[in-house]
């Protein structure tokens, strides 16, 4: 326990050192503070105000079947989500590689510590400061748009775990390419590209929804495998969306994000456990 | 006796069998308890690659080995053990105290016992005025002290060390000889890996040259350094006849009073003894002669390259 905590406190001081905890709160606040100043706008919040309980005619409201600030607060936490997680890649991509750089890990594997605890006392190092900075990042912007509109959504708070869940497994996968390549920049790209082709996936999924032509073809094989392989990073933003509005979570997501979380890790563990340096 | 450590016939190949670099072609090494021991070797030899096989850092494709009692690569192996890599890199964002506070902790040392080991690693190196200033900042000697001083951190009772001296100046080498037998007259067991023949000399007391993975030679120091059957003769001003012509061939080297005398026997020396006597020549001192661990290395190494081609 004191070894998992070791390499949990020098995460954060390396997170401290390159400046990415400061980065993080900056650019939050940053947001925070433009959020605040549209929310100064009369315009802005006289349409909130008397549209505010209202159904608009409109298509995608209607589709929706939600009030406008319902979609304000939807959109709010959609960029939230975007933003947080493409930071938090970034961020937190370097602490496996750094940790395997030549000179550095030499020394380490030399030490006491199975290597399985390297890779899990550095993930959960990630994952508090990630967990640090997005309730920070969520709170301070509910508090922020909630006194401006005067009114508080008591879903968005819940979108931290939405959030993190979305981070969890998107970062397993940014440890396993670490691990297996040993390169920050490949990392974060597979980071990136993985939530993109969430995003692809998503869109594909739901198009197939629509036009149900009822036959699979086998481009529909090929995107079930991926979505099932690939953290499912897309559907925990919209659970996070439908929390919101009151509406129900899908929890099947959940628990294949979480499993699949699991299992990039434990590759990441076998893989660390094999390697020479 | 029980070993420190030993290896049997421990085999490191990386890469495939026709075209991998075959670092360590079965090494054999054991190392008793309170022993400082040197593995010498040029560049490439293997010896970094033997050590990471100690460490489990890579993993030796066959043979075995033992460190304090535990097969390679347990983590219970490495709990008595101290270690300076070759060319290592401490978070270049931490303090020299943080350095050791944060190994200390991964190599399971807590407190109260982690604050007084700090104190006295910091002595025993010579960093305590450099304690708070960030590693970024050091120079390489200071470097290699704190590298020392975090191999100490868990009181190990085996040391490895790949190039201590690396990089630091002559007092600071001096200092890490001193330090070194200072631990072993404590009990510890110290590996170490060098090119710096003259240092190893003076303090190690068993040592291994290993050329392209292979050990070529082993022993002590005194065993390596004695040149079999040869003398060093001093005698005192004389006027009568020149050495040589009283010992004929004898005399392998001769200048004014100091020589190199070769004899195939101890009845031989003796008998020369006595006939330089008779001729009325003072002896001031017969000693075996002693060549350089770096003459052997050199000629060692040498024969090994032409055996080769
Ligand atoms: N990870 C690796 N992959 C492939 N080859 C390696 C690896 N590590 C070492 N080697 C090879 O193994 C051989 C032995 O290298 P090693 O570093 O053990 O030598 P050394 O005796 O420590 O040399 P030096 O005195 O320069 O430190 C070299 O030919 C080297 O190229
Ligand atoms: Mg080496």
């Amino acid at each position: 326990m004191l070894k998992f905590r070791a390499i949990i406190e020098e995460t954060f001081r390396e997170a401290r050192a390159r400046k990415t905890l400061v980065g993080f709160f900056f650019l939050s606040c940053i947001l925070i503070i433009i959020t605040f100043f549209v929310f100064q706008n009369d315009t802005v919040l006289s349409a909130m105000d008397e549209s505010a309980e209202h159904r608009p005619e409109d298509m995608a409201a209607a589709l929706l079947s939600t009030t406008v600030l319902d979609v304000m607060w939807m959109a709010i936490a959609w960029i939230l989500y975007v933003f947080a997680l493409c930071l938090g890649i970034f961020a937190s991509a370097s602490f496996i590689t750094s940790m395997m750089e030549k000179g550095a890990i030499d020394l380490l594997l030399s030490k006491p510590v199975p290597r399985w605890l390297y890779i899990l006392g550095r993930y959960t190092g990630a994952a508090i400061i990630m967990f640090l900075e997005v309730t920070f990042f969520v709170l301070g912007m509910w508090v922020v748009v909630s006194l401006s509109v005067g009114r508080w959504n008591m879903g968005f708070p819940m979108s931290i775990v939405h959030i993190m869940l979305g981070f969890a497994s998107l970062y397993s996968v940014v440890v396993l390419v670490s691990v297996l390549s040993r390169s920050n920049l490949l990392a974060i790209i597979a980071g990136f590209g993985i939530f993109f082709i969430a995003f692809l996936l998503a869109i594909g999924r739901f198009g197939s929804e629509i036009v149900d032509t009822g036959e699979k073809g086998i481009f529909g094989y090929i995107t079930d495998v991926l979505y099932y392989v690939f953290p499912q990073s897309i559907d925990m933003g919209t659970n996070m969306a439908n929390g919101i509005i009151g509406k129900d979570i899908k929890w099947t997501p959940i628990f294949l994000n979480l499993g699949l979380t699991v299992s990039y890790l434990t590759m990441s563990v076998m893989a660390f456990k094999k390697k020479e340096f | 006796m029980e070993f420190a450590l030993t290896t049997d016939s421990l085999v490191k190949r990386f890469g495939n069998e026709a075209t991998g670099v075959h670092a360590l072609q079965g090494v054999s090494i054991s190392v008793g308890h309170g022993e400082i021991y040197s593995l010498l070797g040029p560049n490439g030899a293997g010896k970094t690659t033997f050590i990471k096989c100690l460490l489990g850092i890579v993993f030796p494709t066959s043979g075995s080995g033992y460190i304090l009692g535990h097969p390679l690569g347990e983590i219970k192996a490495k709990e008595g053990i101290g270690y300076l890599p070759e060319n290592h890199r401490y978070p270049l964002h931490l303090t020299g105290e943080q350095v050791l506070s944060y190994f200390g902790k991964l190599s399971g040392v807590t407190e109260p016992t982690l604050s007084k080991r700090i104190e006295e690693t910091l002595d025993i190196v010579g960093m305590k005025d450099w304690r708070n200033t960030r590693v970024r900042k050091y120079s390489k000697g200071m470097m290699q002290r704190i590298g020392l001083a975090q191999a100490l951190i868990n009181d190990p009772k085996l040391i490895i060390l790949d190039e201590p001296t690396d990089g630091v100046d002559p007092v600071g080498r001096k200092e890490i000889r001193e330090v070194l037998v200072r631990l072993r007259n404590m009990g510890k067991t110290v590996f170490l890996n060098s090119h710096l023949l003259s240092e190893v000399e003076r303090i190690s007391d068993r040592v291994a040259i290993m050329q392209s993975g292979r050990l070529i030679t082993e022993g002590t120091v005194n065993d390596l350094t004695r040149t079999k059957n040869e003398y060093e003769l001093k005698v005192s001003a004389h006027d009568g006849k020149s050495l040589s012509s009283i010992l004929k061939e004898a005399v392998l080297r001769e200048e004014d009073g100091q020589s190199d005398v070769a004899f195939e026997s101890l009845q031989e020396l003796n008998t020369a003894i006595d006939s330089l006597r008779s001729h009325g020549i003072l002896i001031e001192s017969l000693v075996p002669k002693r060549t350089s661990l770096e003459d052997i290395f050199i000629k060692l190494i040498g024969s090994a390259e032409v055996e080769r081609r």
